[in-house]
This record gives C-alpha cells, structure tokens and sequence, in this order.
C-alpha cells in the first residue's frame, strides 16, 4: 500500500515537473531568438506592459555563487526602479549599501548615504552596468546594441536571455536570463562560469510606487 | 660756463643716457626678461614650504596638462572615439606634445592592473605583512599564536569581502589573491580612476606638452599644432567640434589683455593729459617740451628693472607707466616757474628751485627705495622703477630745459581767490572739520582682503571653460587634492606613510587614495624576511581556516603556488634586499603610470612627487613636518599676499617715517609740520572715504597710498616754499596733481582689479593733497 502511495506521488511529481518543462530550461538556440523589429510582434504586448511606467518597489535575495566557496553568500535588500532616475539596490543584510544606476552611469553609497566611489569609467563596466539599468526596462532595442536576445513563454511565465556579443563584454560577462510572470520580474541571473554567478530572486513587489523626496535624494543620484 | 657750453654739455649728457639706455634695452631679449606668470609674483625663496612646493608643480608638470574634449555631429557615422584617436595621433607628431591619451583608452589602466597583479607578493605584501604585526601586537597574544590568528583574520577578512556587493567584480582575483592585497588596493584607489561624464558624441583627449605653457613656444606654436590636428580630424569627421582647456591658453589670453591694457591705458593717459594741459597752457605745442622729461623717466625705470632683476614682471611695466604722472612733476615746476627777471639764465633759476626739487625727489626715491626690502618680487621690482625713473626725471628735466631758450612756459591763472574772506574761511574750515571726521572714523570701517585673482585681467569665458572641461574629466567638488614631495624616493614614501597616518586619524571616514600607497616603505620593505620567517606554516594554516569556514582551498591552489614561489625568491635574494632593490620596484611602478596616472607619481626637478586624492572638502591642512600640502592653493596665496600686505604696510611706514623726519629736518618743526600734514591727512582722508563706501582694500591700495602720499609730498614742498616767500601755491601744482589724477584715474578704468585699486587710491590721494594745498592759504587770517 505504501509503495503503491510512494509511486503514485512520485507519478504526480514527475507529471508536474513535465508540466513546469514546457519552458524550456535553456532558451539559447536559434528557435528562440528575438531581434528586434523583425520577429518582435508577438512580444510587444508583454514588452509593453513590462517596460517599467511607473516606479516600481521590491525586495530581493541576492544569491552569490563563488567557484571557491562551498555555499553561496546570501545578501538581501530592496530594489527600486523608477522609470526616469533608474535603479537603486539597496543592499541591507549582511552590510547596508546603496548601487545606484542610471543613465549617467553607476555609483555605490554606504549605509549612512555617503558616497563612496563612481563605477569606473571602464566601456567593459560601463556597458555591464548600462545593460542591467537597461534589462530592468526592457529596452530589447538597446540591449540588442551588445546582446543576442532570447525568449520562450508558456502563458503567463516567460523567461529572457541575453548574450553578449564576441567582444570586450563578453569576457566579463556571460548570459543574463530574467525570468516572470506577466508583467511581474521573478529572477535575474547574471552568469560569468558555471561556477560563478549571481542569482537574484525578486520578492514581493509593489507597481506604482511613490518615493518621497528623502528617498530619492537617498536612493539615487 | 657760457649758456652755449651749459646747452652743449647738457645735450651731450642727454644724448649720451639716451643711446646707452636704448642700447641696453635693444641687447635684451623681453621674451625672457619679461614674464606674464603669476608665479612668479611669489618669491623663489618664498619661506613658506607649501607655496615653494606649489610653485615648483605648476612648474614642473601639473601646468602642462592640456584637456581636450572632442564632439563629433550625431550623424557621424563611426564614433567621437575615431576621430580624437585620428586627433590624438596627429597631436602626437609633434615634438611639442610629451604624451596623449585618449580617456577611454583603457590600455594604460589594463598594463598597470597586470603589473600590480603580477607584482603584488612584492609591492603590496611588505605592507600588508607590517599591518598585521601591528595589529596582532595590540592584541597582547602570545607569538607562538600568530600564524594561526593571522589566518583565522584572512579568511573573516574574506568573508567580509565577499558579503560587498562589489566583491563580485573580484572573484577572479581572490583564488590568487586570499590575502585581497589587490581588491583592497582597487577600493582604496577609486578616487584615482577618471569618473567622466562625457555625453554622449564626445571623446575626451588628455596630453601633456614637453614645453612650459608659460614660455612663447608653450603658446602660439601648440596652439598652431592643435588647430591643424582639428583640421586634419574635420577632412574625415566634418562637423567634428573642439573643446579645450590649459594653462597656456590663459597665459597667452592674460598677456594679449595686460599688453591690450598697457595699449588703452597709456594712451588714454596721454589724451587725458593734454586735455589738462590745454585747459591750463596758452601754447599747448609748449608743453611737447615736457615728453622728453617723461620719455628719459621711463627709460631710466626700464633701463635700471631691467639691469637689476633677471625676470620683471609685466605688471610692474603697467604699473611703472603711471611713473609719467609723477615724473611730469618736476617738468612743470621747472617750466612753469617764471623767470625774475626779463633774461634771468637758466642757472640762476634753478639754483633757487633746486632745494625744492632735490628734497621732493629724493625723500621720494627714499621712501620708494624701502621697497627693495620687501619680500615681493612685484613690489622690489617697482621700488627700482619708481626710484630710477624720479631720478632721471629730475636729471632729464634738469638738462633738458637747460639745452633750450626759454624755458618757461606760461599757464593761465584758474586760480582761486587769493585773498581769504570770513565766508571762505568758515567754508574752508567746515569743509576741514567734515574730513577731519572722515580721516578719523573711515579708517576704522576698513575691510581688508587679499586675492591673487585679481592680479590677472579677468576672463570669464575662459574660466567658465576650464571647468567645463574639468568636470567631463571627472573633477569633482568635496574633494581634497594632497602633494607630497622629498628628495628622493624613500624619503617622500616614508612622508606619505607619515601623512596618511595622520589623514587616517583627522578624516577617519575619508581614506586617502594615493598611487604612491602601491608601493611600501622601504623599511617594510626591508623587513619581509623577518616577518616571513614568522609565518612558516602559514600555508597549512590558512587552508584549515579556509576548510573550516565553506571554502574549497584547493580553489587558491594558485595563491599558495604564488606564496611558496616569493618565500623561495627571498630566500634567495633576503641578503642583497637593498635600498637599489627598492628604488628599482618604484623604478618599475613609474615607468607603468603613463598618461594622467603619470601625475600621480613622478619624479621632476630632482624630487619624487606623490598626489593623493580623498573624498572630504579641503579642511584641515596636514602639519608642516610631513612635507605635505592641500592644493588648495589659492586660499593660500590669498593667505601669503595677506601677509606681503603687512610686509609692505610696515615698510611703507618706515619710508613714510624717514621722509616725515627729513621733511623736519630741513624745513623745522613749524613748515615741516605742514608739508607733513597734507599727505598724511590725504591719505588718511581717502583711507576714511573707501571705508565709509564700504570698499574692500588689498595689497595695492596700500601700494597706491604710498605712491599717492609721495606725490601730494612734493605739492606740499612746493607749495612751502611759495608760502615761505607769501606767494600763493604755483601753478606747476595744480597742472601736475590734475596730470596725476587724470593719468591715474584712468588706470581706475583697468579691468586689472589691482591696478584699478591703485590708481583709483592714487587719484584720490593726489585730489585731496590739492584741495588741501589749494584751500589752505584761503583758511588763514589776513
């Protein structure tokens, strides 16, 4: 009886991870390929509603994965995304930081508001830093300057990819896969190795945010 | 002697000062004699080591940066960074450019990453080691402890690092880099990396000239070099726009405006002095006979700054052409004296002026003369000048009026009644009462503040320019720029140890960045075998430590490989660790800062220069024994020219003193007491009158008092002498105060803001000496 029980979750398992399958685990191929402008149209509804016209809110887990450490270090922190001044990830476990990023380019803050430095002014950095800003906003037609893009969907789950192009940011940088649900952000993923990355999971999330003045002046530049 | 041989000898004496002193002047080359450089209005030997430091970098390297910011049009098809590396190369063909480098050039940074990297065990380990000691020794442990604390802090050092969100941008580094010598040298040095904002369709070009921007060939000739390579860039990039900035391109705007200056000023000067001279003289083609007086002035002022100083400043040229003001003075009271008697020989007449003249002269040139003492090259340089320039115009006068036939020349009256009525005397004496109290309480309203701005014609466009470019540079405001500079090598690393130790206690939340903080000390240097033969089973320590704590330490493999291999060099070398050794690792850290990483550490003029950056507003500036100065400059110049001003006040006191008592001397107490009494009380009055408007005075006003209570002296002697034979004042006064008023009014009109304060001063003094030695006989009794 118990066995008969065991296989039968293990049946109904199995039949829920075919089910989860059916976005595909790696969406790099020439199937999925999107380029912008030519064979865009299906995506534009989802772009749209993802290209962020409001500010947006979150918090997030921010996974690190180091070829040299057995376990990931785990930061934690709010997110914030406004639509003209750009990103700021407030890191607040296990040390308060601020990363701010926008078109100017990025700078780091500590817990107090001080700046500590400006992103160097490295094209490598820069265009990692500009291609985070702008992933966060969809803007597929920037990206695609630096990125080949990838996209599956199944319903309302959908899941990008972007590739750097052979070049200088390719070096530093391999694909960042965002993944969601409508119009809704659930994971990032920035992947240098196999063995070295950053996962990012985005938690609960709040469209049209408002920030006060003392928030912008703390959060971004 | 006969007045034939009398006009003979005195042509012959002027002919023979004339070509000697046009001789001398024709035998100099003024590009080199004459200088436009701010600079040097500060002493070479100025006692002040910050100010000889700052003068030696805007010497030696800081002054020859030239920025160029390049803007292509949108639709230029490749990009801004195409054309300014088209831009960058022909800058580089000329012999005049030392270095360019395009910004974005990240060439220079990667070369001296890789050197760092590849050199860390040796640049960055002995001070690692060192700190460590220091650390452990104020933990009061046992030695035997050490190698396992100092592994145990490694690896909670590790974990800290790895929990910054930028620890990311280092995984690479760690597996070869536990101890994070390298990241922790990149967080300290983000100070030192170009944060630029260039927009979008610019490129930024740095470069550095092999010339001083100060000299001819720093000028015009870059300036041509620049103008082709935007020419060259325009053949491929039409449209393609310039931005530029340098020192050379304020000296050369500062010299066209002080020449242009020196051009309108002199000649409205002249206009002003006619016009005078035709309101008072019935023959204006007379008063020609008063240019050579002039002329023969400025020929001895030349002639002798120029003998005396290896460099003159060209202020003292603008400054030194109000000498014809003071110089015409004798002119007029020769010329304008009229003879006794119908055919009285020149002789004659000027045996009764000489007294006069001689006193007016020479306490003049005696006051002027404690000027050399000053500390300020400017202000030495005018008091030879001024001194040698009254002197030939008393001997021009002298000789020259004595070569002519009749030397007088008659004025109109214009003058003031001459007798005194109760009505004029109440008048008189209210109008004394009223400046009385303005001499008295003005002066006590008085602001006093010194900037070396305003030694240089303003520029606006220029300035607003500069910092355009600056700030695409990545300069930024609320930071403190830090120069520390010693004989050698060694010495300015141990004075950078010392200064950052006290920039660490005095600005704990700003650390210091600095390129010189790649290298260690030499006795930390010196010290590594010692420390390492500490740490021998440091390897086995700090793998369990990392075992113990999540890490894979087979992952460092290329650490311990690393660690292994620099204890094995030491080993090897720790005998013949030597001063050489060290001086040749900073050999090799110099030669990789190239381009604008090159201004951050170099070695010029015989010294070892270090710059450091940190992120605070300037404040407090380091102690003098740590051989470090803020850049910060210009406060302290501002602070410097304060103190010259009290340097010049006390020798314009002693001058003033020495000619009160020569005054007393050969006048007596009485007549003395008035003479004195007129340029003192106007220059007290005009003191009174500025604090009373609320002016703010500097340096040059006090220098411009001085001038003008000189120059009100000689109207008191003059007009002496006439009370003393009851005759009114004569007329050469009144002609030679509004010549001196007029000429230095129209120096008020400068946009030199110093030269504006002096001649306004002057004017006002010399207009108050007037009124005085006018309305004076009109307040006495019958």
């Amino acid at each position: 009886m118990i066995n008969r029980l065991l296989l039968l979750a293990f049946t109904l398992t199995l039949a829920a991870l075919t089910l989860r399958a059916e976005l595909p685990a790696t969406i790099i191929a020439p199937d999925h390929q999107l380029v912008p402008g030519q064979n865009d149209a299906v995506w534009q509804p989802l772009l749209t509603a993802l290209k962020a016209k409001s500010p947006i809110f979150a918090t997030f887990e921010e996974r690190r994965y180091f070829a040299f450490k057995k376990n990931p270090v785990l930061l934690t922190g709010e997110i914030r995304l406004d639509p003209q001044r750009g990103l700021s990830l407030h890191y607040q476990v296990p040390e308060e930081r601020i990363l701010v990023v926008d078109d100017r380019g990025g700078f780091m803050r500590d817990g107090k508001g001080k700046r500590l430095h400006d992103l160097p002014d490295d094209p490598r950095a820069q265009a990692a830093t500009r291609a985070l800003l702008s992933v966060m906003r969809f803007e597929l037609a920037t990206l695609a300057q630096n990125f080949s893009i990838y996209a599956a969907r199944d319903g309302a789950d959908w899941r990008f990819a972007f590739v750097p192009l052979p070049g200088p940011l390719a070096d530093v940088l391999q694909p960042i896969t965002v993944t969601g649900q409508d119009e809704l952000v659930n994971t990032l993923e920035m992947k240098k190795t196999d063995t070295e990355r950053v996962f990012i999971r985005i938690g609960k999330t709040q469209t049209n945010a408002t920030f006060n003045s003392t928030e912008l002046t703390r959060f971004f530049r | 002697m006969t007045p034939d041989r009398q006009t003979s000898i005195a042509r012959v004496l002027l002919l023979f000062f004339a070509v000697m002193g046009l001789s001398w002047l024709s035998s100099l080359n003024f590009s080199e004699k004459i200088s436009t450089n701010v600079a040097d209005l500060i002493p070479t030997d100025e006692r002040s080591p910050e100010i000889s430091l700052l003068r030696s970098l805007a010497d030696e390297r800081q002054a020859r940066v030239l920025l160029f910011a390049l803007n292509a049009p949108a639709s230029s098809a490749p990009s801004p960074d195409a054309a300014a590396t088209l831009f960058a190369a022909t800058l580089r063909q000329s012999p005049l450019f030392a270095e360019v480098a395009l910004l974005r050039d990240t060439a220079s940074h990667d070369a001296l990453g890789r050197f760092i990297y590849e050199r860390r065990l040796d640049l960055l380990l002995p001070t690692w080691l060192a700190t460590q000691k220091k650390a452990y020794a104020t933990t009061g442990r046992p030695a035997s402890d050490y190698t396992a604390w100092l592994a145990q802090k490694t690896v909670q050092s590790l974990d800290a690092f790895l929990a910054q969100p930028e620890a990311s941008a280092f995984q690479a580094l760690v597996k070869s880099d536990p101890l994070l010598l390298v990241p922790t040298l990149a967080q300290q040095s983000q100070s030192l990396a170009p944060a630029t904002s260039a927009a979008t369709g610019q490129a930024l070009v740095w470069a550095r000239l092999s010339v001083s921007p100060l000299a001819d060939e720093g000028q015009d000739p870059v300036f041509a070099v620049i103008d082709q390579a935007l020419a060259t860039v325009r053949l491929a990039h039409p449209g393609a726009t310039l931005e530029w900035s340098g020192v050379n391109r304020f000296a050369a705007d500062s010299k066209h405006r002080i020449r242009a200056e020196l051009s309108w000023l002199n000649t409205l000067s002249l206009l002003a002095v006619l016009a005078i001279a035709l309101l008072f003289v019935r023959q204006v083609w007379k008063a020609l006979h008063l240019a050579p007086v002039i002329l023969f002035s400025l020929l001895g002022g030349w002639v002798a700054v120029t003998l005396f100083f290896t460099h003159v400043h060209i202020l003292v040229f603008v400054l030194g052409a109000l000498l014809a003001g003071v110089a015409i003075d004798y002119g007029f009271y020769l010329y304008l004296q009229p003879p006794l008697r119908p055919g009285e020989p020149f002789r004659e007449k000027l045996d009764r002026l000489l007294k006069p003249l001689l006193t007016s002269c020479l306490t003049t040139v005696i006051g002027f003369s404690f000027l050399l003492w000053s500390e300020l090259p400017l202000i030495r340089q005018l008091g030879v000048f001024v001194s040698a320039g009254l002197l030939s115009a008393l001997a021009a006068a002298i000789l020259y009026f004595a070569q002519i036939k009749n030397p007088f020349l008659q004025a109109r009256a214009l003058s003031l009644p001459k007798t005194p009525t109760p009505a004029s005397r109440r008048l008189v004496r209210a109008l004394g009462l009223l400046a009385l109290a303005v001499a008295l309480t003005g002066p006590w309203f008085l602001k006093w503040h010194d900037d070396i701005h305003q030694l240089d014609v303003p520029n606006p466009a220029l300035v607003a320019n500069d910092q355009h470019l600056r700030t695409l540079f990545g300069d930024t405001e609320g930071r403190s720029i830090y120069i520390t500079r010693a004989d050698s090598l060694v010495a300015a690393r141990d004075r950078l140890a010392a200064f950052q130790s006290w920039h660490d206690h005095a600005f704990p939340d700003a650390p210091l960045a600095s390129a010189g903080l790649i290298l260690p000390t030499e006795a930390d240097y010196l010290a590594q075998p010692a420390l390492l033969a500490d740490l021998q089973d440091f390897e086995p320590r700090l793998r369990a430590a990392l075992d113990q704590n999540g890490y894979t330490p087979d992952s460092f493999a290329p650490f311990f490989q690393a660690w292994r291999q620099h204890l094995s060099v030491l080993s090897t070398l720790s005998p013949q660790l030597s001063t050489s050794a060290y001086t040749s690792l900073g050999a090799d850290l110099q030669a990789r800062l190239t381009g604008p990483l090159g201004m951050l550490f170099f070695t010029g003029g015989k010294q070892v220069w270090f710059l450091s950056l940190a992120d605070h507003l300037p404040a407090v500036q380091p102690p003098a024994d740590l051989g470090t100065v803020g850049t910060d400059q210009l406060q302290t110049l501002n602070t410097l020219f304060t103190r010259y001003r009290a340097s010049a006040l006390r020798l314009s006191l002693c001058g003033l003193g020495l000619i009160g008592l020569s005054v007393f001397v050969l006048y007596g107490f009485r007549r003395g007491l008035r003479i004195f009494m007129i340029p003192s009380g106007a220059c007290f009055f005009a003191f009174g009158l500025l604090g009373l408007t609320g002016h703010t005075l500097n340096l040059f006003h006090l220098l411009g008092a001085f001038l003008g209570v000189c120059l009100s002296h000689n109207y008191a002697i003059f007009s002496a002498e006439n009370a003393g034979r009851g005759e009114p004042p004569p007329i050469s006064i009144r002609l030679s105060a509004l010549c001196t008023a007029a000429s230095f009014g129209v120096l008020a009109l400068s946009y030199i803001p110093v030269v504006a304060a002096l001649g306004s001063t002057v004017a006002l003094i010399v207009l108050t000496a007037l009124v005085m030695v006018e309305l004076e006989p009109l307040s006495r009794k019958n």
